[in-house]
């Protein structure tokens, strides 16, 4: 083993006890976090929405398969009389209580000091007869185009769950209570018998968080008639006491307030049918602090018995992967689920916020050594040395893999730029993995659509159709055999551009549509500012901030081929198009001198060269300045760019025809914002400088950024201060933000051959981080590459 | 005394008189020249012939071409396109005969970058402006710019012309140098620079002419300048198994300091390794020291504390073979 591998340390006996029960799926017969399907009962019921998943290629072949098996499995839930003659949102919010109140089981875990199983649900749509004949309809049609826009390489889009950050610090201060008082306030203003109806299933969804509150006292009172330890007793009769009041009440004290949070996030999850992608904290270390200090200074509380309630608080999240439990070890890039939490940042005068909670969840995240929650660290220009100077610790002890880096001035000129008063924009967070936002009264639909840019370069090139299967797709653009000059090619370029852009927007409209009319989800509506005042569903745009975010694949992939075209074909005439296309058709099976000469002596973006950075700008400003002017019809929400990437770029690696970069079919494309893979000869500062020239401000989204450091480069105290000196550089020069792989190859590939002594070992991939033993072995060889390429 | 580049195999750069440079890198981001995050300029030809020498081609001063031969796809568009017939190709790589005029077209031409010009000539403002990229990581770490080589004094010209232009810049900039420089040659530029990163390596003057091919006198008596003059100053010791590393040279060294260099900042000994064996091989050389075994931690640890006892303000070792 070449590197010390960051392993768990520092755990209570009890933590260390809970850890390890999470981890041992196959053995914990007694309870496992699994799908639990509930159904109406009525033959016409349907429980899963292919929409919630458009953006996961690798489960479109089995839709038909989990919708048919959830229908098959669900458990039926007794109905009210007259339920169908509720609106659908009160259906929904009365069949979310049924199910909390006789059916999701309950269950206290030896030893954990905060409480709430069993939260990976399938719900029924509760539709009507007609409802579901029309959504069947209009949702399988729609699957139609998703699966046709997918296969032809140009993306896919969904209207997904979570991606979010709930009004968290509300429940915190007002509890349900003071939500339930809101809502009746509300009512009392309303006459429209449509907005009355939606209100009552806002009202009837205060409900949930107490029902909840019920059952967790029974089944701590059932824990404690086991119980014979006197200390454990005495834990569980605090517990018994906290559960009862929260989230009901306000919270009042640092243990209230942590137990309060997992219920209501771990509601939304249940309300919601999904596992928590997305499902995000926000700023945490700062609307906890209050009540961390007031413990600490009332004597209620120690450093200690924080870590361990933040420790039992951590493992809660992990049981969300108990969703796809039994496909473990082959998770793909499935393996995270990005329940993120936001750590320090600034404040509104640009101070820097952070505090000793801030520290003390760093260490714990450090202790723990799991995916969940996954932290995302704020830093800006006044950012604390304490601060960075535990970041670059941490970084060095694990391989990188902790968190990920969020650059606030840059991230809060993007949000400024999608419409948000510049004096709000300090207090953004992001979702997910790296997705700006706001707190509590923003659906910014992050990842609901990916869009191969790349595949505009393929169809500029052989007029407006796909290349390997000849089938038209865009307009026709012309033979560029006879385009005149440089800017025919431009000009071919940014209309296919056009036209995958429109098309991508449609698909996701759709979606949008399909869940705004059928998938209103009160309980999480209760927590997003915006939905009470409208009287309207946060899926149907009751937020107040609502947008729809394009997440672009494949930047650098598509502007070093406009670049190579434009350089050597039109500038430098040094190869014809002729050449060019036959070589592309054929995938450079006959001319490797070609693709040498691509490789070689184009332009490449990510190495502050002007030309080819100019290229990328004005590529990546065209699309995301266009999309912010595009809305989804039924709901009104916008769209933003953004560059995410996730898994795509292996993704649309083989439907993507053989790029002018010198990539051959197949070959990864870029991504996020990363230059395409060894083309950066400049080393990693000119990379950085590319980034920042993007002018990323268009893309409020925020951008994935990868950089892979050998571990040597942080070998001692004075290569530490270094690292930290090139952090603040990034802020000042770079994007919005960045994860780092610190890791040498030789430990990368031992791992991929000997996955047994490597099971703790995280990497990260585009935007999360992710054990590197479970990756698919495409993606394990592209980070073995990176890292070989590192500094 | 020996004049400037007359050491054996040496020759000065045929641009000496103009104020441009031969330089065989750029390396940015380079954390191991000086203080911060810095950017390192190799510049090409050295008057000493160290067996140990760690860049290679950087000794010649004339501009060379090298095939690389893991890089190269065989299309052969260099042997047909050399207007001289100028290369052949030898079984294993192609060679670069007598008659080439260092037209560089083979090198413009190859698809696969195969051809590697080693040497570029670069002016005073286009080379400031490169080196100007970088300033955010510059400033934010207490970098700056560190000529290197080679020997980087070799060009002493244009280190005059180009060293105001950076400092005006805001820039710090250091010199690497080997410190086998006619004094006043050696006093204007060192003078001039923030940091001078001065090697020694033996103090016994015949070995010292066995392994580098010239005498120390002339670097003994510049790092006593550098000492008297009070220039910020880090000594860097190569830890070479069997040449460098005997307790008997690194306790002379060590003595030196204390006797020469009373307020020196800081002492680096930097271990052995063999990271430069490809170019050697890609230069067609045969490199003297194959087979040399890494520096065991423990023998550095020895080392730094012998180095102490110079007084140095910090003793600072890197580069060796962690554990036993």
């Amino acid at each position: 083993m070449t590197v010390k591998l960051w392993e768990a340390h520092n755990l209570s006996p009890r933590v260390q006890r809970l850890r390890e029960e999470y981890w041992s799926f196959y053995e914990r017969d007694y309870y496992r976090n699994e799908v639990m399907a509930f159904g109406s009962g009525a033959p016409w019921d349907e429980l899963y929405a292919p929409y919630n998943w458009g953006v996961v290629p690798e489960v479109f072949p089995f839709m038909q398969g989990f919708r048919e098996t959830a229908k098959a499995m669900a458990e039926p839930v007794e109905l009210p009389p007259h339920f169908y003659r509720l609106s659908l949102a009160e259906r929904r919010a009365v069949f979310f209580n049924r199910v909390l109140e006789k059916h999701l089981p309950a269950m206290v875990l030896e030893g954990e000091l905060i409480v709430g199983s069993h939260f990976n649900t399938a719900l029924s749509k509760t539709l009507d007869q007609k409802e579901s004949a029309r959504w069947v309809k209009q949702t399988y049609a729609w699957l139609d185009r998703l699966l046709e826009t997918h296969n032809s390489g140009i993306g896919n889009a969904g209207a997904v769950p979570g991606h979010i950050i709930p009004n968290y610090r509300k429940v915190l201060k007002v509890g349900f209570k003071g939500i339930l008082e809101e809502v009746e306030a509300r009512i009392s203003r309303e006459t429209d018998r449509e907005k009355l109806a939606y209100l009552n299933a806002l009202k009837l969804s205060v409900e949930a968080p107490r029902l909840i509150s019920r059952r967790y006292v029974e089944a701590v009172d059932a824990a404690l008639a086991e119980e014979k330890s006197e200390e454990r007793r005495g834990e569980l009769k605090q517990l018994r006491n906290i559960v009862s009041r929260v989230p009901y009440e306000a919270s009042r004290t640092f243990w209230e307030a942590l137990q309060a949070l997992w219920f209501t996030h771990m509601l939304i999850m249940a309300a919601e049918s999904y596992p928590g992608p997305g499902l995000s904290y926000g700023r945490i270390d700062q609307y906890l602090y209050p009540f961390y200090r007031r413990d600490l200074e009332e004597g209620r509380l120690t450093r200690d018995f924080a870590r361990e309630l933040l420790h039992c608080f951590w493992i809660k999240h992990n049981y969300a992967y108990d969703y796809q439990g039994r496909c473990a070890r082959n998770q793909g890039i499935n393996s995270s689920f990005g329940q993120l939490i936001t750590l320090s940042g600034c404040g509104p005068n640009g101070e820097d916020l952070t505090n000793d909670l801030t520290m003390l969840m760093l260490e714990v995240i450090e202790e723990m050594n799991l995916l969940e929650p996954k932290p995302n660290v704020r830093l800006h220009k006044n950012s604390s040395p304490a601060l960075l100077r535990k970041v670059a610790e941490m970084i060095k002890n694990a391989q990188g893999a902790p968190f990920l880096l969020n650059f606030d001035e840059l991230s809060m000129k993007g949000l400024v730029f999608e419409g948000v008063p510049p004096e709000e924009a300090w207090d953004y967070a992001p979702v997910g993995c790296l997705e700006n936002t706001m707190q509590g009264n923003d659906r910014s639909g992050t990842v609901d659509v990916n869009l191969n840019l790349a595949k505009a370069v393929e169809l500029a090139l052989n007029d407006g159709r796909d290349m390997k299967s000849g089938r038209r797709l865009g307009p026709a653009t012309g033979d560029p055999l006879k385009f005149a000059g440089e800017s025919d090619f431009l000009n071919a370029f940014y209309r296919q551009m056009d036209f995958i852009l429109e098309r991508i927007v449609d698909l996701a409209s759709e979606a949008d549509r399909l869940r705004s009319l059928y998938d209103p989800v009160p309980y999480l509506s209760l927590l997003v500012d915006g939905c009470i005042d409208k009287a309207l569903d946060v899926n149907r745009g009751g937020a107040v901030y609502n947008f729809i975010t394009v997440e672009g694949v494949g930047l650098a992939t598509a502007a070093d081929s406009v670049a190579a075209v434009r350089q050597l074909v039109y500038r430098d005439r040094t190869i014809s198009m002729e050449r060019l296309l036959n070589a592309l058709r054929t995938d450079f099976n006959t001319d490797e001198t070609l693709r040498q000469l691509l490789i070689n002596r184009a332009p490449k973006y990510g190495n502050n060269d002007p030309f080819a950075d100019e290229v990328a700008r004005e590529l990546s400003r065209y699309w995301t300045e266009k999309v912010i002017t595009m809305r989804s019809p039924a709901t009104g929400r916008r769209f933003r760019g953004g560059y995410l990437s996730w898994n795509y770029w292996i993704a649309y690696a083989p439907l993507t025809a053989s790029t002018p970069d010198g990539r051959v079919r197949g070959q990864a494309l870029s991504n996020g914002v990363c230059c395409v893979n060894g083309v950066d000869r400049e080393g990693p500062t000119a990379a950085v400088l590319s980034v920042g020239r993007l002018g990323l401000e268009s893309a409020p989204n925020g951008a994935s950024h990868t950089m892979s450091f050998n571990p040597s480069f942080l070998r001692d105290e004075e290569h530490l201060e270094k690292f930290i000196a090139f952090l603040r550089a990034y802020n000042e020069t770079g994007g919005t933000a960045l994860q780092i792989n610190m890791i040498d190859p030789q430990t990368l590939i031992e791992a991929k051959k000997n996955p047994g002594a490597y099971l703790n070992l995280l990497v990260r991939v585009t935007g999360y981080n992710a054990y590197f033993v479970h990756l698919g072995p495409e993606i394990q060889e592209e980070i073995i590459r990176r890292a070989a390429h590192a500094i | 005394m020996r004049k400037v580049g007359e050491g054996w195999g040496g020759s000065l750069p045929s641009n000496m008189d103009t104020l441009t440079a031969t330089i065989f890198n750029i390396q940015p981001m380079s954390t191991e020249d000086g203080p911060g995050i810095r950017t390192t300029v190799f510049m090409k030809g050295c008057n000493m012939r160290c067996l140990w020498c760690q860049n290679p081609e950087g000794l010649a001063a004339r501009v060379h071409l090298v095939h690389d031969t893991l890089r190269c796809i065989g299309c052969r568009t260099c042997l047909n396109g050399c207007e001289r017939g100028a290369i052949s190709d030898s079984g294993s790589g192609y060679k670069f005969n007598r008659g080439c005029a260092l037209c560089l077209t083979c090198a413009a031409n190859c698809p696969a970058r195969a051809i590697r010009v080693i040497g570029q000539t670069v002016g005073v403002e286009e080379l400031v402006q490169k080196l100007l990229r970088d300033k955010p990581f510059y400033d934010q770490s207490g970098g700056g710019v560190t000529f290197s080589g080679g020997e980087c004094l070799l060009q002493h010209r244009f280190l005059t012309a180009i060293m105001p232009r950076l400092k005006g810049a805001g820039i710090h900039v250091c010199i690497d140098t080997a410190g086998h420089i006619d004094p006043p040659v050696f006093q204007a530029i060192a003078g001039q620079a923030d940091l001078v990163l001065f090697d020694l390596k033996i103090m016994e003057d015949r070995l010292h002419r066995q392994y580098t091919g010239v005498s120390n006198a002339l670097i003994l008596q510049n790092a006593a300048w550098l000492g008297r003059a009070g220039i910020p100053c880090w000594i860097r010791v190569p830890v070479i198994p069997g040449y460098t590393d005997s307790e008997k040279n690194l306790r002379g060294i060590a003595l030196f300091l204390k006797e020469n260099m009373p307020s020196l900042a800081r002492v680096d000994l930097l271990g052995y390794n063999d990271l430069c064996a490809n170019d050697y091989a890609m230069l067609d050389r045969d490199y003297p020291l194959a087979g040399t075994p890494r520096v065991a931690e423990s023998a550095m640890l020895h080392f730094q504390e012998i180095m102490a006892q110079s007084g140095a303000g910090m003793v600072s070792i890197s580069n060796y073979q962690k554990g036993e």
